[in-house]
């Protein structure tokens, strides 16, 4: 009863044999992460939900005291396999880097303790065809391939990814929720289509930069031009500051205050540092050690 | 009958009209016999308060604000009597920006009569300066502003020590410790009061003895000392305090131990302006 866990997880195809849980470096952090790899080569990505509060679940008439829900979802191994590559590559200022063979891509990770297991992924059927997605290859023996990391295949793979996300935002409420919470409210029917495509493209490379490291992250970043987008959530933040402050000087004194800084403000502008040499002297008094004299003297 | 009410409204309105015109009468009239005095004070406060209410009523002219760091106070008092007339018949502040005073003040002669007027509900201040032979005469508004004023109350304190010196002498010592330091320790003993500072180039003392030399008055140093004392002060504030020596021969430092200074220049029979600074606490030059 003590592994009995919680977990939502896509529905195994019959007859698919045990799950193997596996422990590899997290893409993004190289902190080591769980996965769980199905017989057939599935790769799922687990992730623990765990509430700030003491929880069990109750299942059936029993109670189970581990609250913790498990998530898994289908993740691409390619993923994973990435910083394994940048690793393996030993790229150098003078050369760039060495191609191996597909299985010392897994073997060589080996002697890193975090890297334990990984070499179950080599078992995933498909995968050395997949590599071609990141990597130059080269056939040294009739059907025996050597691989080396290539960024230019790897930034269009990456580039594939955030296009199928940004193709799927609109199924997702949850990312259209994040683009109006983040960005500006998405909905609004003056957004044109240029900008919200745009906006989706963001979501994607948010996304996909979840699994990537902070490098790949630039890289990525810098390969889009999202100008328009850029331009049109600036445009959006001033919008609502301006509401904001509407809305704060609502009162009609207030209202009238702050019109009448506005125009001290635009009649003196340059009035401001106009500070004779005393006041600046004062200005420029250290007044380390010395406490306010309301502090000394009580209010009236 | 429709016609009536409309009629009385209309012979009504005159007399609404005169009450007006009363209550817009001059509330506050202040005439002083030399400018030299206002121009002196404003001098001795413009660089520490940008902008203040000089509060009227009818016992005089009082001003306190604080300086923008907050730790500095200055609190100024122009008694009535000082004034040939003095008229206020209630509380008026009048909220003014010390910098532009200053400009018009600067128009004003030294010897000659300066009025101040400002009406109920008015929105300028009037200043009017009267050449000394009569012959010409100068008139200028002044716009108000609104301003909210933060009073503190300061309760009458008796001092551990409270020196009497010459302030130009006072002003010298500002001055010439500045050269050398950011900040001055005073010490005050019954022997008498030690100003010292330190800086990067050196360090330099200056001591006064307590003389009862009554040859002349303007020069002695008199302590009233109840417990000795030693306070750090900045330099920076002590000197721009040294602005008001012109307006008094003497000034006095009351001190107490961990409490803010108290240096004040006394007018002759008019009022006095005070300043109060805090003490430099957990520094040890």
């Amino acid at each position: 009863m003590a592994s009995q866990w919680v977990a939502i997880r896509p529905k195994e195809p019959e007859h698919a044999g045990a799950s193997v849980s596996i422990q590899a470096p997290h893409p993004r952090t190289g902190d080591p992460s769980r996965y769980v790899l199905q017989q057939d080569g599935v790769l799922l990505e687990v992730q623990k939900v765990e509430a700030e509060h003491k929880q069990s679940w109750l299942i059936g008439n029993s109670v189970q005291k581990n609250g913790v829900l498990y998530m898994m979802t289908p993740m691409d191994p390619l993923f994973v396999l990435l910083p394994v590559l940048a690793e393996t590559r030993k790229k150098s200022a003078e050369s760039d880097g060495r191609f191996v063979q597909y299985d010392s891509i897994f073997s060589d990770a080996d002697d890193d303790q975090r890297y334990q297991s990984l070499h179950r992924l080599a078992d995933i059927p498909g995968l050395p065809a997949q590599l071609g997605h990141l990597c130059d290859q080269q056939e040294y023996m009739k059907g025996e391939f050597v691989y080396r990391l290539n960024e230019d295949k790897t930034l269009k793979w990456l580039r594939l990814k955030v296009e199928a996300v940004a193709d799927n935002v609109e199924k997702m409420p949850i990312l259209l929720q994040f683009i109006n919470e983040q960005l500006f409210d998405i909905d609004a029917p003056q957004t044109d289509t240029s900008i919200r495509s745009d906006a989706y493209t963001w979501a994607g490379i948010q996304v996909v930069s979840e699994y990537i490291t902070d490098a790949w992250q630039e890289k990525l970043n810098q390969s889009y031009s999202l100008t328009n987008l850029k331009s049109q959530v600036e445009e959006h933040k001033k919008k609502q500051e301006i509401q904001f402050q509407n809305y704060v000087t609502h009162d009609p004194t207030e209202f009238a205050k702050a019109k009448r800084e506005a125009s001290d403000l635009s009649d003196q502008g340059s009035k401001k540092p106009k500070l004779s040499a005393g006041q600046k002297t004062l200005a420029k008094a250290n007044i380390k050690g010395m406490k306010s004299l309301a502090s000394f003297f009580a209010k009236k | 009958m429709d016609a009536l009410p409309n009629a009385s409204d209309f012979f009504f309105f005159p007399y609404s009209h005169l009450t007006t015109t009363t209550t817009l009468d001059t509330m506050l009239e202040a005439r002083l016999q030399q400018a030299k005095l206002l121009k002196s004070l404003l001098e001795a406060i413009k660089e520490l308060v940008t902008e203040c209410n000089f509060d009227c009523n009818d016992s005089g002219i009082a001003l306190q604000a604080m300086d923008n760091s907050h730790v500095a106070l200055v609190a100024l008092l122009l008694r009535s009597d000082g004034f040939d007339p003095y008229r206020c018949d209630r509380n008026l502040p009048l909220g003014l920006n010390l910098t532009n005073l200053n400009k018009i003040l600067k128009c004003a002669g030294n010897d000659d009569i300066l009025t101040l007027k400002a009406d109920d509900g008015g929105d300028t201040l009037s200043l009017v300066f009267e050449s000394k032979d009569n012959d010409k005469i100068c008139e200028y508004d002044l716009k108000l502003m609104d301003i909210d004023s933060e009073h503190l109350g300061i309760p009458d304190t008796s001092y551990d020590a409270i020196v009497h010196m010459s302030s130009a002498e006072f002003q010298r010592i500002c001055r010439d410790l500045s050269q050398i330091s950011e900040s001055v320790k005073i010490d005050a003993t019954k022997d008498g009061i030690k100003f010292s500072g330190e800086g990067e180039v050196g360090n330099g003392s200056i001591t006064l003895k307590q003389n009862a030399n009554v040859d002349n008055e303007d020069e002695a140093t008199r302590i009233e000392l109840q417990q000795s004392v030693s306070l750090t002060f900045s330099l920076k504030y002590l000197a721009n305090f040294t602005k008001a020596t012109p307006l008094s021969t003497r000034v006095t430092l009351s001190m107490s131990n961990d409490v803010p200074l108290l240096v004040e220049y006394k007018l002759d029979n008019l009022g006095y302006v005070r300043y109060y600074l805090a003490p430099k606490i957990g520094e040890e030059n």
